[in-house]
């Protein structure tokens, strides 16, 4: 078919044309096969792919490592492209550690409060912090948790840590919550291990100064403070910070909760205070009425040695 | 077929089935395995069609046909219906080459785009017809763009390398025929 000679190509055209229709109908039969019985044709396929492309092997290893030879090439030259590339990636990743450091805190944050032990007396309201004061001036938080819940004004606030202030304010489903940093907050501490009798006053900074120190020397950066319990507000013992001293010299705190991320709080609801009323009941050694007993406890011990002396003998019998 | 009297010619022959498989093995190499976004020339297409309308003796339909079904069946293609189009594409090329003989090579590039767009256009109604899931829009259109883009750059080489040129008119072989 196909002939294209000198002689006859007239001749020749419907013969041309007849084998241009056979195969062209060949083909549409081949397609047409695959169509209907696509499985055994492309078992067909399968097995001509599997004829030709091991036959081609011999050359395509070589050329294609050749050619990932010439891209490692190219890729040397792009070195400095990838560099800051990956480079670009690492910030972002460290944005992730970031967020997953973040994420980590409140875990731990969230857990402490599951765990946290105080005083069995004290006993808690955990709210959430619906907003902020709203204003630069003002640092108090506004908690999903009010009257309703119990909330009465002048309990201390806590996050999973440290003292966060106290509550200022109760509203029916609400309340306000004025931060240790408020200029209107003072809390009397005292500082560990010393001793020394301090207040916290809020000066609208990140670590308030400790003010009104018995004796600053004994004082020094880095002791722990607790709050003290002094005028009843607060419980005794509630860790509010450290220690630590400024530029000037100036002693302050810097707290323990974290009062960038204020999401969780607990009120605690405290007890009254105890009161003492009386001034003259002497807590003195029991009556000599009250004394006998202690005489009758004391015959136990007594009657323990001759128990103790009989064993000896026992075993001296035995013996 | 074993025509004696133009040596050169099934030495053409080898070389057009040469390049055909040297482009499919390119193309099987393994080097990427990601899915493009755009698609390259379909170079076989692109020779068959410059030999053709260079060389129509040396390319008999046989062994287009041959070629084009072998291609089919490596590159996943439906097989037996790109064939047929190609093989009807190059014969449709083959009536008009004498035709062409004195064009520019821009008309001729005209006639050869034309063409591969029917072709292809051709193609994916089959498909459509047949119930045979076609191929990304995108993709086909970028392939028909980068394949008429590519069809001066195969003529130039297959000018360098196999002295292909289209004939003059009139022109004869070393044996005084009419090509």
């Amino acid at each position: 078919m196909a002939k294209h000679g000198n002689n006859g190509e007239d001749y020749y055209a419907p013969l041309r044309r007849l084998g241009l229709a056979v195969l062209i109908l060949l083909l549409s039969a081949i397609f047409l096969v695959w169509r209907v019985d696509s499985p055994r044709v492309e078992r067909f396929r399968m097995a001509v792919i599997d004829r030709v492309v091991p036959s081609m092997d011999w050359a395509m290893a070589p050329v294609t490592a050749t050619v990932e030879l010439f891209r490692d090439l190219q890729s040397y030259r792009r070195l400095t492209e990838q560099n800051t590339e990956l480079r670009r990636e690492l910030q972002q990743m460290k944005a992730w550690k970031e967020a997953a450091l973040q994420l980590e805190q409140e875990n731990a944050r969230l857990l402490d409060l599951n765990n946290m032990r105080l005083d069995p007396a004290l006993t808690k309201i955990s709210g959430e912090v619906l907003a902020d004061s709203g204003s630069p001036f003002r640092q108090s938080v506004l908690l999903n948790v009010g009257a309703r819940d119990g909330i009465v004004d002048g309990w201390a606030t806590m996050d999973g840590i440290g003292l966060v202030g106290r509550i200022a304010g109760v509203g029916e489903r609400t309340s306000r919550v004025i931060l240790l940093t408020d200029t209107n907050s003072r809390v009397p501490v005292s500082v560990q291990p010393s001793g020394q009798r301090a207040m916290i006053v809020g000066d609208n900074t990140p670590a308030p100064p400790l003010e009104f120190i018995e004796n600053s020397d004994l004082v020094r950066p880095g002791d722990r403070v607790v709050s003290s319990g002094d005028g009843g507000v607060f419980p005794a013992g509630l860790l509010v910070g450290q220690v630590a001293q400024d530029r000037n010299g100036r002693l302050r705190v810097r707290l323990a909760a974290d009062y960038e991320r204020l999401k969780f709080l607990k009120v605690l609801r405290s007890q009254p205070a105890e009161d003492i009323g009386t001034h003259g009941g002497l807590v003195a050694p029991l009556t000599s009425s009250e004394g006998f007993p202690d005489a009758v406890d004391l015959g136990v011990p007594v009657e323990a040695p001759e128990l103790s002396t009989g064993a000896p003998e026992a075993n001296a019998n035995g013996g | 077929m074993a025509d004696s009297e133009f040596p050169g010619r099934w030495v053409l022959t080898l070389g057009y089935v040469t390049v055909c498989a040297a482009l499919m093995f390119t193309r099987l190499l393994p080097l990427d395995s990601l899915p493009p976004s755009w698609a390259g020339p379909d170079l076989v297409i692109c020779v068959t069609m410059a030999w053709m309308l260079r060389r129509p003796d040396s390319v008999p339909m046989i062994v287009i046909a041959a070629v084009a079904l072998m291609a089919d069946f490596l590159f996943q293609r439906p097989p037996g219906l790109w064939a047929a189009i190609t093989l009807g594409l190059s014969d449709f090329l083959r009536r008009r080459e004498e035709g062409l003989r004195d064009a520019p090579f821009p008309i001729e590039w005209g006639v050869v785009s034309l063409a591969f767009v029917i072709s292809k256009v051709l193609y994916r109604v089959m498909q459509t017809l047949f119930v045979v899931p076609n191929e990304p829009l995108g993709l086909t259109l970028t392939q028909i763009v980068v394949t008429i883009a590519a069809y001066p750059l195969v003529v130039l080489t297959l000018n360098t390398v196999f002295k292909l040129r289209r004939a003059a008119p009139g022109e004869v072989d070393s044996l005084g025929h009419k090509r």
